[in-house]
């Protein structure tokens, strides 16, 4: 025990001296210059400080980040339809012929044209659209059986606004997202009230 | 000193390009000397010190007029030394159990002898790891907990490279002793 606090003891010496002899190290002040030129300076904005520049590049960056997301956002809000509210018909009924303005009672007998669907890409597991109205039609055209539309688009509409009618089905209300599967070929009816 | 210093600084936060050469003119010797504890050469050394500064100047509004501004000054110079030499460092898992009896013994008289310069350049010729422990244990003052944290290492770890530095260092001493008493011989 003794032994070791000696060499504690001359440790703490030694470390001592070392400090106060590294404590002494500097640097020629005449090479301040040298390598001042090598250095680069934090640039101030004009008439700002060296912070308030850096805080006004990170603002520039976020805003342009933010440019960027909204633009992103409009391109694929754009490239997307939008997603009908459940509070609102999926689709603005065309005014019967001879109305300025469409009312509830022009869409008692409104049909989708089934056709006219913007098809699902290939692969495309859902699409949501706003459909297109035609004024009352008995019948509405098939959709060609070579055509892609045979995989018919799935469709969301609010619940007890639309029925959808198959040429082999029985009308009936859909709920919110209801889907009209990929499977039917024919055409298909809503009709709204 | 100190009107003139804080008018330095003032400069520096307006963002004044002499008074920014001023700041660095007036760090450099003292602060340069820290870093030519942590590096083996002086461009090394500098390229820390520039970056501090950068450091420094860049952030000198955050200086809270507490305490004194070298200190300041000199806890970024060597937290940028630190990353600048901690990934050279290689600290073994695996160490030579740490062992009292065998600590190299050297009398006082045998370095006291020794000048500033000659104490520099044998702490810089120390394996990177031990350097490193030592400086921050002898010269900022760490604990082996500190120094642990900081380096991402055990205390152990910390206290073995500490013991290493010094018997390497008093193991250099021993042969220049030797060196030149073979030469007056």
């Amino acid at each position: 025990m003794k032994v070791l606090r000696m060499h504690n003891n001359a440790d703490e010496q030694f470390d001592q001296f070392v400090k106060k002899q590294l404590e002494q190290t500097g640097a020629d002040p005449a090479l301040a210059q040298h390598y001042f030129e090598q250095m680069q300076l934090p640039q101030p904005s004009a008439g700002g400080s060296v912070t308030a520049a850096v805080k006004s590049s990170w603002w520039r960056f976020w805003a342009s980040m933010a440019v960027v997301g909204i633009v992103s956002v409009a391109l694929y809000k754009a490239s997307k339809p939008a997603l009908p509210s459940t509070a609102a018909p999926v689709v603005a009924l065309p005014p019967a012929p001879g109305k300025q303005q469409a009312d509830k009672s022009d869409s008692a007998a409104g049909y989708i044209d089934a056709p006219a669907l913007p098809l699902p890409a290939p692969g495309a597991s859902r699409q949501v659209t706003a459909l297109p109205v035609i004024p009352p039609a008995p019948l509405l055209p098939r959709v060609p059986s070579d055509s892609p539309a045979q995989r018919l688009p799935l469709v969301i509409v609010p619940q007890t606004q639309a029925t959808v009618k198959r040429k082999d089905s029985v009308p009936g209300p859909l709920r919110p997202a209801t889907v009209i599967p990929e499977k039917t070929k024919d055409s298909v009816y809503i009709i709204w009230y | 000193m100190e009107q003139r210093l804080e008018n330095i600084i003032q400069g520096c936060i307006g963002g004044n390009p002499s008074s920014q050469k001023m700041l660095y003119n007036y760090c450099f010797e003292q602060m340069m000397g820290v870093c030519l504890r942590y590096h083996h050469n002086m461009d090394d050394a500098a390229a820390s010190y520039n970056e501090a500064m950068y450091k420094v100047l860049a952030k000198i509004d955050q200086y809270r007029q507490e305490g004194e501004f070298l200190g300041w000054v000199r806890r970024i110079v060597v937290n940028t030394c630190l990353n600048a030499v901690r990934h050279a460092a290689r600290y073994s898992s695996v160490l030579p159990p740490e062992n009292e009896a065998e600590n190299i013994h050297i009398s006082p008289e045998a370095y006291s002898q020794l000048n500033h310069k000659e104490v520099l350049r044998l702490v810089q010729e120390l394996p990177a790891a031990s350097a490193l422990v030592f400086n921050l244990y002898i010269m900022e003052g760490y604990t082996h907990e500190q120094i642990a944290g900081q380096l991402g290492i055990a205390p152990g770890t910390s206290k073995w490279h500490l013991n290493h530095a010094r018997n390497v260092l008093k193991e250099k001493i021993k042969c220049m002793q030797r060196d030149e008493s073979v030469k007056n011989a």
